[in-house]
């Protein structure tokens, strides 16, 4: 035999901290030795929490010791790009992270990885949806390898009840990439001597799997939601591509309020469809600008207050919700506490307009004076009967939201919103389609819920009505980059920039109160 | 010299208020301390396992997020770099951004909720704790609260 033709079998395995890794690193060299071939194994740790995985490579060499007459291969420490058999990663990004890199080649190296993905910080943080699409990451695992297996691991150790280094391990052996056989896998995680009988299914399961050869994969598919009804005769009225948001709208206003809520919410968007089948009688755009203002208006519409939120807490199924979340056994006792911290605006939200505005100066010249802004922290047990009676009397107080200050401003400002959407889609389908996308700046509660108000009615305001821009479709272009500029990142510096970019001055600078600390004189430090 | 505990996010922040504000001049120390949670996790569940083993009564205590209560803004994530609090597509039809959630790995240190609390950014957090082995009175309570409540429950 030829030795000097024989080079070590290379495999690079990724693993997140907590699954394992250094252990399957111990298992691959114990194999090794077990069935009589020299192996080397490093590895290079990663950073705490999810900002990059721990990886340990593998090398052995594919002749067994005996018959290597005393000579000895040379191993090297690391990985090298292009040099590798088997990449094995417990992640899709991470995959892909080392796929990026170089590590994987089309000639020579097999991937396998899960199509699970842990999310990194990066990737949550974002104020929209900053999740990696995984298709695209699949994408990239088949075209930069020779071959790729690809299989959710996390849920194969979830099902077969053992952790992720098992099933990584089943994954190696069912490769073939290394001259062991199956059993001796199975030996070494047989001894050693913990959770061997979970560890053994989740192995098997995933070196079955592997071994298969390549299957179809596609990115997991999101739960079918359910669908609400809506009255026949709304149905009539509106076409069938609107229908998913206008149902799901419709009963929302008559869960959040009444029957007259849900009639005004139909009023608005009838204006919306009028104005959109005037310049697109046919559906071409498939009546998107009123499924749109459809969602946004019905979210904008049914405003979290405390009244909604109260309503949101104390419902059976919420009950029955969190106790599937936190996995409580029937037999087991559920206790659920609630944090609210409700400041002076909440309150004001549902008193009428001159007393709430007098209240809100009040406790914004505090804030001016240095204080903090007044709020009554509260830890409410749900699960007790007064906890819930609280929250139950607070639901009930829908009749005081529509003679609160809040309500009409909401209402005001929502009518500015969709007056935008009407005259944006009567001069051009984009336009109206631009502005009514721009219902996704509102989220969150407080502060956050009131800057997205702000930056949505500075960009109506500034981008939709004035300016002078040279063609209607470069207005629409200046809208959707301010729109993403504004979910990019929340201190608003990127929506500025995008503002003053098109021509538009940047927000209003907000005066914030500044302390002055001062130390009597002799005594300074 | 103040000590305050780590894990209680309100409290150090005034504590920090104080310590730049205070008119006393000199050494000002503040002693942050809290146990990792990880560590903690070691120390107790061997202990913990031991009380299961012998039928006794253990509280374990998970944060959560009300998925119908999150708009989806994330804020939370954007204080707190927690590996188990993390994004899900939102059950609701109406909203395109996913929500926070909380993973199995919750060890229930309860920074999220206090940060949310903290920084006054939303009521979604909750708390749980789940009481194995309860005593023969809570689990009558229990029974009871769950009747009345079932009875005065909207769905």
């Amino acid at each position: 035999m030829n030795l000097a033709a024989r080079r070590p079998v290379t495999l690079l395995i990724c693993a997140l901290g907590g699954e394992g890794g250094g252990v399957l690193a111990e298992w691959l060299v114990e194999t090794a030795r077990q069935c009589g071939y020299s192996a080397q194994s490093t590895s290079i740790p990663g950073v705490a929490q999810r900002t990059g995985s721990t990886t340990y490579y593998f090398e052995v060499f594919p002749v067994p010791i005996a018959e290597l007459a005393g000579r000895k291969p040379v191993f090297s420490l690391y990985p090298v790009p292009g040099a590798l058999d088997v990449l094995v990663s417990s992640e899709l990004l991470e995959t892909v992270r080392h796929i990026g890199n170089g590590m994987a080649s089309t000639d020579r190296t097999l991937v396998v990885t899960s199509s699970a993905r842990t999310l990194t910080t990066a990737e949550k943080l974002q104020l929209a949806d900053g999740r990696a699409p995984s298709g695209e990451l699949l994408n990239v695992v088949k075209r930069y390898s020779r071959d790729a297996r690809i299989f959710d691991m996390a849920a194969v150790a979830q099902e077969t009840g053992t952790v992720l280094s098992a099933v990584l391990f089943g994954a190696i052996a069912g490769s073939g990439a290394l001259p062991f056989p199956r059993e001796a896998f199975e030996q070494t995680i047989r001894k050693s001597g913990k959770g061997v009988d979970a560890s053994v299914r989740g192995f098997a399961r995933s070196c079955e799997m592997v071994a298969q050869g390549p299957a179809v994969v596609t990115p997991t598919a999101s739960k079918p939601r359910a669908k609400a009804a809506m009255p026949a005769e709304l149905a009539g009225e509106f076409p069938v591509a609107t229908h998913e948001m206008l149902a799901a709208g419709y009963s929302r206003m008559l869960e959040y309020q009444d029957q007259d809520y849900a009639q005004l919410y139909v009023q608005r968007l009838t204006r919306i469809l009028a104005a959109e089948r005037a310049v697109d009688p046919a559906g071409l755009g498939n009546f998107a600008t009123s499924s749109e203002t459809a969602r946004y208006l019905a979210l904008w519409m049914a405003f979290d207050d405390i009244v909604r939120v109260a309503d949101l807490k104390c419902r059976a199924s919420r009950y029955e919700r969190v106790r599937t979340e936190v996995k409580a056994a029937p037999e087991e006792v559920l206790r659920i506490y609630d944090y609210f911290k409700p400041g002076v605006p909440e309150f004001a939200a549902l008193l009428p307009a001159g007393f709430a505005a007098t209240l809100i100066r009040w406790d914004r010249r505090r804030q001016q004076a240095g204080k903090s802004a007044l709020a009554l922290p509260l830890k409410l047990a749900t699960h007790t009967l007064s906890g819930f009676l609280i929250l139950r009397t607070l639901a009930s107080l829908k009749w005081l939201r529509r003679r609160g200050s809040r309500f009409a401003v909401e209402q005001s400002m929502i009518e500015r919103w969709l007056a935008g959407v009407e005259q944006g889609t009567r001069s051009d389908w984009q336009l109206g389609h631009e502005i009514a996308l721009c219902g996704r700046l509102i989220k969150g509660y407080g502060t956050t819920n009131e800057s997205g108000k702000e930056n949505l009615l500075h960009v109506l305001d500034h981008l939709a009505v004035a300016g002078s821009f040279p063609s209607v479709a470069a207005r629409a272009g200046a809208i959707r980059a301010a729109r993403v500029a504004a979910l990019a990142d929340d201190a608003g510096k990127a929506l500025d920039h995008a503002l003053v970019q098109h021509g538009a001055p940047a927000r209003p600078v907000k005066a914030q109160a500044v302390m002055w600390v001062k130390k009597r004189p002799g005594q300074a430090a | 010299m103040r000590t305050v505990h780590t894990y209680h996010v309100e409290k150090m922040r005034r504590t920090l208020d104080e310590a730049f504000t205070t008119s006393f001049s000199g050494l000002k120390v503040i002693i942050a301390e809290g146990e990792c949670q990880l560590e903690r996790q070691r120390r107790i569940k061997p202990w913990i396992a031991g009380l299961l083993k012998t039928g006794k009564r253990v509280v374990r205590v998970k944060y959560g997020v009300d998925e119908d209560v999150c708009s989806g803004d994330h804020a939370c994530i954007r204080l707190s770099g927690c590996p188990t609090l993390t994004l899900k597509d939102s059950p609701d039809p109406l909203r395109v951004d996913p929500v926070a959630t909380v993973i199995d790995g919750c060890v229930g240190c309860g920074l999220c909720g206090e940060n949310a609390h903290a920084a006054t950014l939303c009521p979604s957090f909750y708390r749980a704790e789940v009481i194995r082995n309860p005593r023969l009175d809570e689990r009558i309570i229990d029974g009871l609260r769950g009747s009345i409540m079932r009875w005065l429950q909207t769905a």
